[in-house]
This record gives C-alpha cells, structure tokens and sequence, in this order.
C-alpha cells in the first residue's frame, strides 16, 4: 500500500518502527479501522516495553494493562497519556478480537498516538525542545452517498464513550488534579499535626507498627499459609477476590456496550 | 442515595488524609485505588463516588469531622474504611509515622479492638498486593 504523507515522520528519528507503526496506521484508517487500531495497540505496547525497560528494570509486568498501571504509579506516565494509552489499549484490544469499529473509533485514536508519539519524544530525549506537531486528518479516499451522516453518529457515539469512560476515571481518582491533590494535602498535613499533638497527649496509638512491619515483610504466600494470619488471609483474600472481580466485570459490561454500539454503528443504513 | 453519597465523601475524606500523610510523592503513586476499594468493597456507584467527591461536600469537612463520622459508622463498615485506610498507605510497600498515626486516629476513633486492627491489617495487605502486584524495591 502507497504510503501517505505521515503525522508519524517525526519519530523516525527515535525510533523507525514506532514510525512505521504509525505510518501504517495512518494508511489503514479509513480503509480498515480495524487494522489501524491493531497496529496503533502495538504502537502503545512498544512505547511502554521502552519506557518500562528504562524505568523499572526487570519489573515489568507481562499485561499492557499492568505495564501502563505500574508506569502511571510510579509517575512515569502521566494521566492524560496514560489514558490515551488505555483507550488505544482497549479499542485494540477489541479489533484484535473480532470487534468492528466505525473510522471515527480509529481516527480519535489515531489522533491520541500522535499526542502520544509527541509525548514520548519528549520524555526519552529529555527535551522540551519537541516542536509542536499538528495533526493531519489523513484524507479520506473517496466520498460515499450516507457516509457524512454515519460520521456524525459515530462522532456522538465517541463523544459518548469518551464522557463515559471520563466518568468512570473521575470515579475511581482521589483527586481530581495535581493542584487540588497539592492544596488539599498540605491542608491535611496541618490538619494531621494538629491533632496528632492531641492525641499524643491523651492515648498511645492502636496500630502496633512493628505486626505491621511483619505483615509487610511476609511474601503473600508465607502469610497465606502464617500460623497466626493464615486463616484470615485466606478469607481475606477470597473476599477481596470476589469484590475486585465484580467491579472489573461491570468495566468489562461497560466496554462490551460500546463495542456493540460501534457493531450497530458499521452496520447501520444511513 | 444521600446516605451512600455521605459515606463516599467520609471514605474520600479518610482515604485523601492518609494520602496527605503518605507525603506528596507518595499520594501519587496509586491514583485509582481509593475508587476501586469504595466501589468493590464499600459498594458505592460511580456516581456516589464521583458526588462524594464533589468540592461542595466534601472540601467544607475537617479531619476532626471526619474522626466524628466515622466513629458513628456501624462497626463492619468501620473496619472496612480502616481496612482501605490502611491499604491506601500500604501501596508504596512501607508505613511512614506519619500514616501510622492516621491509621491509629482512626482505629481510636472507631474504638476497635486491637485483634480488629491486625485483622484490618491482613485485609490491606492483601488487597495492596492484588492492586499492586508487582514487587518494588522501594
């Protein structure tokens, strides 16, 4: 396939595949959503194996989902790339198995690994040097009688989809930005010194550190199977098995939905 | 529905002082969990959550109202905020002072028994290490 003029071509310098990804991306977008998706997925999960490697070593997690998870906590990925690379996750994820996807689904993703690519740049070379690159909408091939109509409902089919997984973000945050988690804190911690001088005066602490510190020294499997913890642990973790399933399962629900929607959407007569 | 949202903003509020006391660092460290422990183990919806949180609620309560409401929780729901309290400090892997005298604010507050605790303490190790799975050296 001929290869248009490319929004990735500034990464070729970095690194030639992640260019070539993007470059294929790019040519599959109008033509089959579905295969950009793929290679923009394999895009994100190279940018993370990199900065993994560099970052944290030999504990990389084997699941791009975890890789991401671990990059974001340990403040190597910040939030709006991470969820770039999340939503480029999850939609790859869906064309990899079977799912359709309209060619708006590819374009905004399109239109993240680009930010992303940016981003990327930016962070392995330490410059901030990165001269802004503006995204081209590649052109679509040729105009089909309907396909105006079917782009506006899957515009609001993504617009939908983006609020709601927002939603779903705002939901599980402690906070709601850096500057409230900023102010915030610092009003805490004189809150926290206040009445830690109270307390200090009238009770000793109940949590004994030290069994803490033990707790946290056990591998989990050594606790498991404790003399004194095991039983709990065991019940404990069934339980905390069984919450934390429901809660993915329902993320899961949520994403099926839209996958189905997108189904609705290519097959739709407009 | 009002009573659950007053229960998330308590649970934020607990959750967002052991942040606070974890350090600035380390409050960046496990953005999610706090909202995954409310909807998993508390049982509260996106939408309670997300109105808990709200600045208007929550932003005029001191951590002095937040040892008052959570000592007239009931008692399993009690455990469960120590249990999550506990967690949110865990996920660096190590206690600071700092969050062991939040955690036994709160354990005082609840007047809970000292085998509740350690229990609690099992329940946050366990959930930190299915959050976190990966071994860090820090």
């Amino acid at each position: 396939m001929e290869e248009l003029s490319s929004n990735f071509g500034f990464l070729e310098a970095l690194d030639r595949r992640l260019s070539k990804l993007g470059k294929q991306a790019e040519n599959y977008v109008h033509s089959d959503p579905e295969a950009c998706l793929f290679k923009l997925r394999l895009m994100v999960e190279m940018m993370a194996a990199t900065l993994a490697r560099v970052t944290l070593g030999n504990a990389m997690p084997a699941e791009l989902g975890m890789t991401l998870g671990e990059l974001e906590r340990s403040g190597i990925l910040p939030r709006h790339e991470a969820d770039n690379m999340h939503a480029i996750r999850r939609d790859g994820n869906s064309a990899v198995h079977g799912g359709t996807a309209p060619i708006s689904t590819a374009l905004r993703r399109l239109r993240d690994a680009h930010s992303l690519s940016r981003w990327y740049c930016q962070s392995l070379t330490h410059s901030s040097a990165q001269p802004e690159q503006p995204f081209h909408v590649p052109t679509r091939p040729h105009s089909e009688i309907g396909v105006e109509s079917q782009v506006a409902a899957a515009e609001r089919l993504e617009d939908q989809i983006a609020d709601r997984r927002n939603r779903t973000r705002e939901a599980l945050l402690l906070f709601a930005n850096d500057s409230e988690r900023s102010a915030i804190a610092d009003k805490y911690r004189t809150e926290l010194d206040g009445l830690d001088s109270a307390a200090l005066s009238t009770s000793e602490p109940s949590i004994d550190a030290e069994t803490m510190a033990l707790i946290m020294a056990l591998e989990l499997e050594q606790l498991l199977e404790h003399p004194a913890f095991g039983r709990a642990s065991r019940d404990a973790r069934r339980e905390a098995e069984a919450q934390l399933n429901a809660v993915k399962l329902r993320l899961d629900e949520q994403e099926a939905t839209f996958r189905e929607a997108r189904e609705r959407l290519t097959t739709e007569k407009f | 529905m009002e009573q659950d949202i007053q229960r998330a903003t308590l649970w934020f509020l607990t959750a967002r002082a052991m942040a606070a006391a974890s350090g600035a660092q380390a409050s960046d460290t496990q953005p999610s969990a706090a909202g995954l422990f409310a909807q998993a183990v508390l049982g509260l919806s996106e939408d309670e959550c997300i109105e808990g949180k709200s600045p208007a609620r929550i932003n005029r309560l001191s951590l002095n109202d937040c040892l008052v409401g959570v000592a007239a929780l009931p008692a399993e729901t009690q455990e469960k905020f120590l249990t999550g309290a506990l967690m949110i400090a865990l996920l660096d892997r190590r206690m600071d002072p700092a969050e062991v005298r939040w955690a036994s604010l709160l354990a005082n507050a609840m007047r809970i028994s000292t085998q509740r605790v350690e229990e609690c303490c099992l329940g946050a190790r366990i959930l930190t290490d299915m959050l976190h799975p990966v071994t860090r050296s820090s």
